[in-house]
């Protein structure tokens, strides 16, 4: 297990960039939806 | 020690913020809910997520669940003609061509119907015309979100589970799909292991568990941001209805659209298929109205209907008689599948009507099967008899 910082911090960079992933995938990624939609 | 620390910090944190996330999105869908979702149909987000239905759900609107029908523009469609002095609902219709049974079954899965039972089901004929379902319409409204939730419910059999995986790997092992592999591999895992689906069913479960709570929220996100971009919605103020006088302006304005051909197809449509309809001559002959696999499938839904406590108009579609007589189906045989249809719906204690004595009155089908101006009409007497005050 890489150390990231001292104390807490290093927690709190790792939680924030998990949820920084988390909300580039639920806004910005593939919507839940087969893209041949466009067919039908 | 401190490697393990900071990683649980950091999981409290990323879990905080998700909940928060999830939280603030859902408050905003309910405060900021607009009812022109609920008649813009056959919206991809709406029908395959779950966030918005539920919402319209818990503000007491009747949940119609269809397939292409239920996008049809006419002023008698269910989704435009509530609310009535008799039925004060506003109707949310769900349901694109291609949608089949299964897909309404993991649909109605993954609701709360703690709130609002109030849910009308139009069978489709061609759902059961046999070899109907190609894996390409079926997979452009699947929704592994809905899947999930379906094989992560522990009040379904495991035979139930068994049975709908199978269904699944076939259905969506498309030359398409390259997004939702994973929803295909542990389908075929479930389908080939079946003895050892209990364990398969633990091992997985955590994983599942995850996904389906990240698509929840991405869910969220996308009605959150599709509910910012509806414009606002006016409310049709709701009178009293003179059903003599509908049915009047229903053949009226069949009649205007309906002008040149024998099978009282609209102009428009007998245009569009006047090239290939001397090939239709007897083309269904020997076509199989008895062993589709949908039946299993319409069974599903059913069983999903009674564990959920709800009970829903079952609407049976029939077709046009004029046109199906041409293409050689017998109309005894269409009967038996209504009566079949109907029967099973009834063993469960649900009501079901059927339509087949409508198959030769003129404008109930605007085309071969997809209900017009009468046949609308005859749904929403349906829905006004089994919801309306006098109920």
């Amino acid at each position: 297990m890489v150390q990231i910082a001292e104390g807490p911090v290093g927690g709190i960079i790792l939680g924030a960039f998990l949820f920084g992933a988390l909300l580039i995938y639920v806004f910005a990624g593939k919507q839940d939806i087969p893209f041949i939609y466009q067919q039908f | 020690m401190k490697s393990w620390r900071n990683l649980l910090i950091g999981v409290i944190v990323f879990v905080l913020c998700w909940a928060g996330l999830d939280f603030y999105l859902t408050r905003e869908i309910k405060s900021g809910y607009n009812y022109a979702v609920n008649g813009d149909s056959a919206d991809i987000i709406k029908d395959q997520g779950v966030i918005l239905q539920q919402t319209s759900l818990d503000k007491g609107d009747i949940l119609l669940l269809g397939s292409s029908e239920v996008g049809t523009v006419f002023e008698q469609n269910a989704r435009t003609f509530f609310p009535t002095n008799e039925v004060p609902y506003m109707v949310n219709a769900v349901g694109r061509a291609g949608i089949l049974n299964l897909e309404h079954a993991f649909n109605i899965d993954s609701l709360d119907f703690s709130k609002n039972q109030k849910v009308v089901y139009l069978v489709s004929y061609a759902w059961f015309a046999q070899d109907s379902s190609s894996p390409d319409s079926f997979y452009a409204n699947f929704s592994k979100n809905k899947f999930y939730r379906y094989m992560t419910d522990w009040s379904i059999p495991d035979d139930e589970k068994i049975q709908t995986a199978e269904r699944i790997s076939s259905l969506i092992r498309t030359y398409s799909n390259t997004d939702d592999m994973d929803a295909w591999v542990y389908a075929e895992l479930c389908k080939y292991c079946a003895p050892a689906f209990t364990w398969i069913e633990a091992a997985a479960y955590p994983g599942l568990m995850f996904e389906q709570a990240v698509l929840s929220t991405k869910d969220k996100a996308a009605s959150y941001l599709y509910l910012k971009d509806l414009g606002p919605y006016e409310m049709k103020a709701p009178a009293s209805t003179d059903w003599e006088k509908e049915y009047r302006n229903a053949d009226a304005e069949g009649s205007k659209l309906v002008t040149n051909n024998d099978f009282y197809f609209e102009d428009s449509y007998a245009n569009e298929i006047a090239d290939i309809l001397p090939g239709q001559k007897n083309i269904d002959a020997s076509l199989d109205l008895e062993s589709s696999q949908e039946f299993k499938d319409y069974e599903i839904c059913l069983k999903t209907c009674a564990r959920k406590h709800i009970k829903p108009l079952i609407i049976v579609e029939s077709v046009n008689g004029w046109y199906y007589d041409y293409k050689g189906v017998d109309r005894e045989k269409r009967i038996k599948l209504y009566n079949r249809l109907c029967a099973m719906a009834e063993e469960y204690g649900f009501t079901a009507h059927d339509m087949s004595n409508l198959e030769y009155t003129p404008y109930t089908y605007y085309d071969q099967w997809h209900l017009g101006w009468r046949g609308w009409l005859y749904v929403d007497q349906k829905i006004t008899d089994y919801f309306g005050s006098d109920s």
